[in-house]
């Protein structure tokens, strides 16, 4: 069993009437509540704890991509990859955007991976999400009639950008290019291993499942909400004949850890309440533009909302209400790692994106729950899914090859 | 009044369209979130005339959105279909991305356009105008924005619970969606240096209460189509043909009628 941790970077200054003063916070979010010299401290607490939580032995630490967005102050992944890249060693980097359709021409995220994986040692994982709409059809303007067309011609251009070693025309719909010869080439052949983040749209099973790659659903509803997606997608392996292997399945769950239930909830909770309730006020127009989802997911969410699994949200509800749920999994090292067997065998995962920080937590919580979880959660769940190879995890170079940054200092003056 | 279907070329998506009247020939271009069948305008404009009403690739029945990437697709569509029927020139009312449509056809083949009247025409953008978007509305009330009075739908669209409402977001969804491959994210269409070129007698009507094409696109758009008119229906948003049926064949049909 393999455990990231992840981070969306929210801002943490949002004002209490948020809600009710602003529309959405994503899109059209005043831009006047984002002060960057708060963003300054922010940026660097929140690479600390991804550097701290590499420390601590987690498999991978993840970053993503988003636009005009207060809960999401990551538009260029690749740069925090960068950083992460340089400053940790061992643990995989978890590149799980960059949303491949908005890149013209798309060879820049050829190029940026392959950069990234060459300045890891071949620890990078590439995920390639389509992007949610307020980020690609609002924020980036990309046109939703024809955006998974794209998602698609830029996946196949990206794909033979690594693997092609010869210069090669691309005649694309979307992109015309003479001369395609990425540098540098990734380091993991024949390519890094792919990872497919998706919200609940059902071609992205078959194109996971057909191609091989990793599906990571990605939602804030938690676990028990999840397993109708996540079980259509192994459903869909199986219907083609496939063997299951958890790990080709992820799922991003939001965790809170502390020495007491009463601390989880009195200490904790709030931060939770701040995401909920600011970071996902969302206006619903912007959620969904004409087009975004095809007419057999539309068709196959209506159905999930008539047969009473959508997913409601957590506004207004208590610490109690939450756990029970799903949308947090919270509560004593005990109670934690009783309730991620539960998530990890019931959604048959066996990767998870641990949120350990949520909304405007501060890093001293964060820290301590992150610690809490790696060091009284992590080894006891450690043994689930023994016996299944693990094909979706980077293959680094051998310690030998390994390079370290050596810095370079000034000889001391006498 | 009779629904049929023709295919313009082989392989090519069957257009689906409405046909009845008679009279001289009116080629009428629906607006961007589809045409609501026989509407009443469209029966009322057949009194005199001899409708055509297709719907456009990629809406309501009508599949082929894949057919077309552009203007030019879509006016060489029209011209395929003019053919197909054996009209050589005909009158054409287009409505909202309809008058677009309709605009680029008798800018680009005059000999085929008779006269022309425009409705509420979307396909040119003035940052100083702007107006709402019709694509980032709550998608289960997402043509609420094209009517004056938004409780109209419930009558017009959804003709009170006549209509299943699930249904009626997946079509509306559908037909945005089209309507979104040419007017995403921002109308500007490119036709605005085109309009000179246009020779058919023109009256352009806008929409007192259209809240997606603010009226004041109008004068925009007269000022660039040499000898235009222009118009302006009360009580009426961008979905005029609905709200102001009447008022919409009649200006059209007496435009129409009118001599050159």
């Amino acid at each position: 069993m393999k455990f990231h941790w992840f981070n969306l970077m929210p801002y943490p200054y949002l004002p209490d009437d948020f809600r009710q003063k602003h529309r959405s916070v994503w899109v059209d979010v005043d831009s006047r509540l984002y002060d960057p010299i708060k963003g300054h401290r922010i940026y660097h607490d929140y690479l600390d704890l991804l550097e701290f939580a590499a420390e601590l032995g987690f498999d991978g630490i993840g970053v993503n991509e988003h636009h005009a967005n207060a809960y999401g102050l990551m538009p260029s992944p690749a740069l925090m990859a960068a950083t992460l890249a340089r400053r940790t060693r061992n643990v995989s980097i978890v590149l799980l955007g960059m949303s491949i359709a908005l890149y013209n021409p798309p060879t820049r995220v050829a190029e940026e991976m392959a950069m990234l994986d060459v300045i890891s040692g071949g620890r990078l994982i590439a995920g390639f999400p389509v992007g949610t709409s307020m980020d690609t059809n609002y924020a980036f303007g990309a046109n939703p009639a024809t955006l998974r067309e794209r998602y698609q011609e830029n996946h196949d251009l990206i794909l033979r950008a690594w693997t092609d070693p010869d210069v090669f025309p691309w005649n694309g719909k979307f992109n015309k290019l003479r001369y395609v010869n990425i540098w540098p080439r990734p380091i993991q052949k024949p390519h890094p291993p792919i990872w497919i983040p998706g919200g609940g749209s059902i071609e992205t099973w078959d194109f996971c499942a057909e191609r091989g790659y990793n599906y990571s659903y990605l939602s804030f509803s938690g676990f028990k909400r999840a397993a109708q997606l996540m079980n259509g997608f192994h459903d869909r392996v199986a219907e083609l004949g496939l063997p299951f292997n958890p790990y080709q399945a992820s799922f991003a769950q939001q965790i809170i850890v502390a020495e007491s239930e009463a601390e989880a909830e009195e200490s904790y909770f709030p931060h939770a309440k701040y995401f909920f309730e600011r970071c996902l006020h969302i206006y619903p127009g912007f959620a969904d533009a004409p087009g975004y989802r095809t007419e057999a997911t539309i068709r196959a969410g209506l159905k999930a909302q008539v047969a009473g699994v959508s997913s409601g949200g957590a506004v207004g509800k208590s610490f109690r209400q939450c756990v029970d749920e799903g949308f947090l999994v919270a509560g004593t090292p005990d109670q934690v790692t009783e309730q991620m067997e539960h998530l990890i065998t019931s959604l048959r995962v066996g990767h998870v994106f641990c949120l350990l920080h949520i909304g405007d937590m501060p890093r001293e919580k964060c820290e301590k729950s992150t610690r809490l979880f790696a060091e009284k959660v992590m080894p006891r769940l450690r043994h689930l899914w023994q016996g299944y190879e693990d094909r979706w995890s980077p293959k680094p170079l051998p310690a030998h090859l390994m390079a370290e940054p050596r810095p370079i200092r000034q000889p001391v003056q006498a | 009044m009779e629904q049929l279907t023709i295919t313009l070329r082989p392989g090519s998506a069957p257009v689906h369209f409405f046909r009845g009247g008679a009279g001289e020939p009116v080629l009428y271009l629906h607006h961007l979130a589809g045409l609501q069948g026989w509407e009443p305008a469209i029966a009322e404009l057949a009194t005199k005339f001899e409708v055509f009403a297709p719907y456009h690739p990629g809406w309501g029945p009508s599949q082929g959105l894949d057919e077309v990437d552009s203007g030019l697709d879509l006016v060489l569509h029209y011209v395929d279909f003019l053919d197909a029927l054996g009209l050589d020139r005909v009158h054409v009312v287009g409505h909202s991305i309809g008058a677009w449509i309709a605009a680029e056809l008798a800018a680009i083949r005059p000999d085929r356009v008779n006269r022309l009247a425009l409705f509420t025409p979307i396909g040119i953008w003035d940052d100083a105008i702007r107006g709402e978007d019709p694509f980032a509305q709550n998608p289960l009330r997402a043509t609420e924005v094209l009517f004056a009075d938004p409780a109209r739908r419930e009558n017009l669209i959804l003709r009170d619970g006549t209509v299943d409402p699930l249904e009626n977001y997946v079509q509306e969804m559908k037909d945005l969606k089209a309507a979104a491959k040419f007017l995403w994210p921002i109308p500007d269409t490119g036709v605005i240096k085109r309009l000179p070129r246009i020779t058919a007698p023109t009256i352009l009507v806008g929409a007192s209460a259209d809240r997606v094409v603010p009226p004041a696109y109008i004068p925009i758009w007269k000022a660039h189509i040499p000898g235009s008119e222009a118009k302006t229906v009360l009580d009426a948003g961008h979905l005029v043909n609905l709200e102001q049926p009447s008022r919409f064949a009649t200006i059209a049909g007496s435009w129409f009628l009118r001599p050159n």
